[in-house]
C-alpha cells in the first residue's frame, strides 16, 4: 500500500469504479452514477483513501451535485480524489458513506440539514445546525427568508440557466434612503416573491 | 522505592524551576504590560481601522460636504449595506454628495469602503470609543461624520500604489 | 438524612424498579447495595471550558464518561448562504469571522481558492507577506491553545506570558492591516497593503523575544510535573482511528500521520522554505498539547527564512478588474490552518457572486472525533481532550 498512486495503476486497482480524470481547479476527480456511489467509495477505500474530508452539495435547477473529497495518507505521494455524483431534485436520496468512512457522519448530516439530501443508511439523519423543527433547506436556491440581504449588483449578468437565483436577485429593490428601511423593503419583496 | 524518590525529586524540581522563572519575570524591569486604559490612551498604529469617516481638508473643501462626490462606490463595496449615499439631484451643480449615512450598528469596520473610494474622501478613522446609550445614535449622518475628530489614515489602496 | 439520601430514597420508592435498599443493612456484607445508574449531564451551551458555545450531553457512570452526544449549531450563521449573496471581495471579511482565533489563515484559504478559480498569478512579495503573516497567525493561535490547555489544568501563570507574546503579534498585525482580530488583510491577487517601514525588523525582534519566552514556558508548563501527570497517557487515540474519524492538523500529526498541507499539497512559497513536519505518536492529551509548542518553533523558522528571502515588488496582481467575474467553473483550495485542513470549494457561474461556497472547517471534523476519542475516559480528562482538540466554534458552526 505504501507506494505511489497514479492514474495508470488506478485502472488495475479499481477496475469497476470508473476512471479518475484530472479536472481543472480541482485535481483528480471520479464521477459516478448515484447507484454506483457506494461501490466507487469502497473501491477508493480499498485503494488507500482513508481520510474523508467533506461532502459539498451544489443546488442546480434540476439536480443536486454532490462532491466528496477523500485523501490517502498511506500513499507516498499524498493525493486526494474528488468523488462526484448527482441526485435528482424530486428524489434527493443517495447511499450514505458512513459505513465506509465514519467521518462522513456529521458532513452528511450537514448536507441533509442545509440542502435536503437524504443519505440512505445513515444512523442518525437529523438536522445538525438548524433547529430540529426548521422548515426548508437554506442552501437551496429557492429558499426564501426575510432576513437574507440580497446585494443589488450583478443582476444583469445572470445566465438563463439559473432562473431561480436570477429571479430572486431581480426583485431586490432600488436603494431607499434609510438603510434599515431598505432591509424591510427587501424582506417584503422576498415574501411576496415566494 | 527508587521510583518514588525519582518522582519526589522531579516534582520538587519542577516547582523550583517554575518559581525561578516566575520570580525572574516578576522582579525584572521592563516587563510591565498593563495599560491603565481609560486614563492612558493606547498607542494606535497608523493604519488602525476605526469607524469610517469622510475627510475634510481644511480650506479646500466646505465643511458641509467634504471631498465626497457621492459616486456611491463605497455603498456598493460594503458587504453589509451599512452606507447609504445620495447624490445632488441638481444637474447644474458640481458633483457633490447630498446625504451620506452610516449605520454603525451594522458596520463591521472591514475597510472595503475606504479602499473603493476613488477620491480618497472616505478613510477609516481612529475612533474606537463608539459606545452610546441609544441605538439610533449609531446612525451617523453627514454632519456627524464630518464633525468627528480627524485622524487621517492613508487609504490602503494609495499605500499599495506607492510601493 | 442528607439531601442526597433523601433524593435517592424518594427515587427508589417512586419508580419501584431500583434495587431494594431497605434490606441491605447487614454488616459484613460487601456493599453491592449502592445503587448506581447512568447519569446524563448537560454541558453547556455556555460553559467556561467549552471554548465557545458548545453543548454536549455526557452520559456518565460514576466518573467515567460512557457516551457523548455533541449538539452544535449555536453559532450557526450560514456563511455559505451569505457568500451566495456577496461579491467575491465582499466575502473576505466574513471569512475572518469563522475561525476568529486565526483569521489571517481563513482569509488566505479563501483568496487562494478564488485565485485558483480565476487563474490569477500572485506577485512574489505578496506570497512572502502571506507566509509571514500566516505563520505569525499560527503562532498566535497556538499560543491561545497553550494558554487554555494550561488554564484547564490549573496553570494560570503561563497564561500571562503566552498572552503577552500574542499581544505583540496583534500589535504587528495592527501595524500591517489596522485590525487586531478580524484582519481582512488578504485580497484577491495579493494583500491590501504593503508592509509598513521597519515592520520586518520589528518582527525579527519579536521572534528573538518569543524564542526566549518559549524556552521559559516550555519548562514552566510542558515540563511541569503536574501538567505531565495530568496529560501523559490520557485519552489516547490511534492513527488509524484518527484517520477514520477525520482528524486533521496538529491533532492528526500528534497521532503520527505526517499530513501537513504545506508539504503534501504545497502552495505559495512553502516549497522554497525549509521546515519539518512535527509528529508525535500517541495522540494523548500531552502529545496534542506539546506538538503545538514544536510547531511554534517551526513557524519561527519559516518566518526567519521568509524575511531573508522576501523580494521587493508589487503586493497585488495587476489587471484585476473592479467588477471581478471569474469564468464559470469550480475550484478547491486549502491551506494548513492552525487547526488543520481548511478548504474552500467554490463553484462559479460566471457572475460577480459565487454560485456556491463550501467551507471545510477543520474544527468541524476534529470535534466529530471527540465521542470516539473520549468515551470510556474520566470526565476531567474528557474536558482536557476537548480542549486539546482546539476547536473554535465559529468554525464548527460557520
Amino acid at each position: 500500500m505504501n507506494e505511489e498512486f497514479n492514474l495508470e495503476k488506478q485502472e488495475k486497482e479499481m477496475p469497476e469504479q470508473g476512471k479518475i480524470v484530472l479536472e481543472d481547479g480541482l485535481g483528480y476527480a471520479l464521477s459516478v452514477e448515484r447507484k454506483d456511489l457506494l461501490k466507487a467509495a469502497s473501491g477508493l477505500k480499498e485503494a488507500g483513501f482513508d481520510l474523508f474530508q467533506f461532502v459539498a452539495g451544489v443546488d442546480y435547477p434540476d439536480s443536486i451535485k454532490l462532491t466528496y473529497r477523500v485523501f490517502s495518507s498511506k500513499r507516498k505521494n499524498q493525493i486526494a480524489v474528488f468523488l462526484k455524483t448527482e441526485v435528482p431534485k424530486d428524489d434527493p436520496t443517495v447511499d450514505s458513506l458512513v459505513s465506509i468512512w465514519p467521518a462522513a457522519d456529521w458532513h452528511e448530516r450537514e448536507t441533509f440539514d442545509l440542502l435536503g439530501v437524504d443519505f440512505v443508511g445513515h444512523p442518525n439523519m437529523s438536522r445538525i445546525f438548524m433547529p430540529g423543527d426548521w422548515v426548508g433547506y437554506p442552501l437551496r436556491k429557492d429558499y426564501a427568508d426575510d432576513r437574507i440581504i440580497v446585494m443589488d449588483d450583478g443582476k444583469k449578468e445572470k445566465p438563463a440557466a439559473k432562473v431561480e437565483k436570477a429571479e430572486a436577485v431581480e426583485t431586490a429593490p432600488e436603494k431607499v434612503p434609510e438603510a434599515h428601511q431598505e432591509q424591510v423593503q427587501e424582506a417584503e419583496d422576498a415574501k411576496t416573491d415566494s | 522505592m527508587a521510583g518514588r524518590v525519582a518522582k519526589f525529586v522531579e516534582a520538587w524540581k519542577s516547582i523550583f524551576v517554575g518559581h525561578n522563572i516566575t520570580m525572574r519575570r516578576g522582579y525584572s524591569r521592563g516587563n510591565e504590560v498593563t495599560e491603565l486604559y481609560p486614563y492612558e490612551k493606547p498607542q494606535l498604529a497608523e493604519r488602525f481601522r476605526g469607524a469610517p469617516q469622510l475627510v475634510r481638508i481644511a480650506g479646500e473643501t466646505s465643511e458641509k460636504e467634504g471631498s465626497c462626490t457621492g459616486c456611491g462606490l463605497c455603498a456598493k463595496a460594503c458587504p453589509v449595506n451599512c452606507i447609504t449615499v445620495e447624490r445632488n439631484k441638481d444637474k447644474e451643480a458640481p458633483l457633490k454628495v447630498a446625504s451620506w449615512t452610516l449605520d454603525l450598528t451594522k458596520c463591521m469596520i472591514c475597510g472595503l469602503c475606504a479602499e473603493a473610494c476613488p477620491q480618497a474622501a472616505l478613510v477609516m478613522s481612529h475612533d474606537y470609543e463608539n459606545a452610546v446609550y441609544a441605538k439610533d445614535k449609531l446612525i451617523y449622518d453627514m454632519e456627524r461624520v464630518l464633525r468627528r475628530p480627524i485622524h487621517i489614515m492613508p487609504a490602503a489602496t494609495t499605500v499599495s500604489e506607492e510601493s | 438524612m442528607s439531601k442526597l439520601e433523601e433524593i435517592k430514597t424518594s427515587e427508589v420508592s417512586l419508580d419501584g424498579l431500583g434495587v431494594d435498599i431497605s434490606s441491605n443493612g447487614d454488616a459484613g456484607e460487601s456493599r453491592t447495595d449502592i445503587r448506581s445508574e447512568e447519569l446524563a449531564i448537560n454541558f453547556g451551551p455556555q460553559h467556561p471550558s467549552a471554548h465557545g458555545v458548545f453543548r454536549a450531553i455526557f452520559h456518565v457512570d460514576g466518573e467515567v464518561v460512557t457516551k457523548i452526544e455533541p449538539k452544535i449549531g449555536y453559532l450557526h450563521r450560514c456563511f455559505e448562504k451569505i457568500a451566495e449573496n456577496r461579491t467575491y471581495t465582499q466575502f473576505i471579511p466574513y471569512t475572518d469571522r469563522m475561525d476568529y482565533v486565526s483569521s489571517m489563515l481563513n482569509n488566505w484559504a479563501y483568496v487562494l481558492t478564488v485565485e485558483k478559480l480565476a487563474g490569477i498569478e500572485v506577485p512574489e512579495r505578496a506570497e512572502y507577506i502571506r507566509v509571514i503573516v500566516g505563520e505569525l497567525q499560527r503562532i498566535a493561535s497556538h499560543l491561545v491553545f497553550l494558554t487554555t490547555a494550561g488554564v484547564e489544568t490549573g496553570a494560570v501563570t503561563p497564561y500571562m506570558y503566552y498572552f503577552d507574546e500574542r499581544e505583540q503579534i496583534l500589535n504587528l498585525f495592527e501595524g500591517v492591516c489596522g485590525a487586531r482580530l478580524t484582519y481582512n488583510y488578504m485580497r484577491i491577487g495579493g494583500v491590501s497593503a504593503d508592509l509598513p517601514d521597519g515592520w520586518l525588523e520589528d518582527t525579527k525582534v519579536f521572534l528573538k523575544r518569543l524564542a526566549k519566552t518559549m524556552d521559559e514556558t516550555d519548562k514552566l508548563l510542558l515540563g511541569n510535573y503536574i501538567f505531565k501527570k495530568r496529560m501523559i497517557g490520557m485519552v489516547p487515540f490511534t492513527a488509524e482511528d484518527a484517520l477514520k474519524w477525520g482528524l486533521t492538523g496538529p491533532s492528526l500529526r500528534a497521532a503520527g500521520v505526517p499530513y501537513d498541507i504545506r508539504k503534501a499539497d504545497p502552495y505559495s512559497v512553502y516549497p522554497r522554505i525549509d521546515f519539518d513536519v512535527c509528529t508525535r505518536f500517541n495522540c494523548d492529551n500531552y502529545d496534542r498539547a506539546s506538538i503545538r509548542s514544536d510547531e511554534i518553533r517551526q513557524s519561527m523558522r519559516i518566518i526567519e527564512q521568509a524575511i531573508e528571502q522576501i523580494p521587493d515588488g508589487p503586493v497585488k496582481a495587476e489587471g484585476i478588474p473592479k467588477v471581478f467575474k471569474p469564468a464559470a467553473g469550480e475550484a478547491y483550495g486549502h491551506v494548513e490552518a492552525s487547526r488543520g485542513d481548511l478548504g474552500f470549494y467554490i463553484v462559479s457561474d460566471g457572475t460577480t457572486k459565487p454560485y456556491r461556497v463550501k467551507i471545510q472547517g477543520p474544527s468541524f471534523g476534529n470535534l466529530q472525533a471527540l465521542p470516539a476519542m473520549a468515551e470510556g475516559s474520566y470526565f476531567g480528562d474528557v474536558i482536557l481532550a476537548f480542549g486539546t482538540l482546539d476547536t473554535v466554534f465559529g468554525e464548527v458552526d460557520r
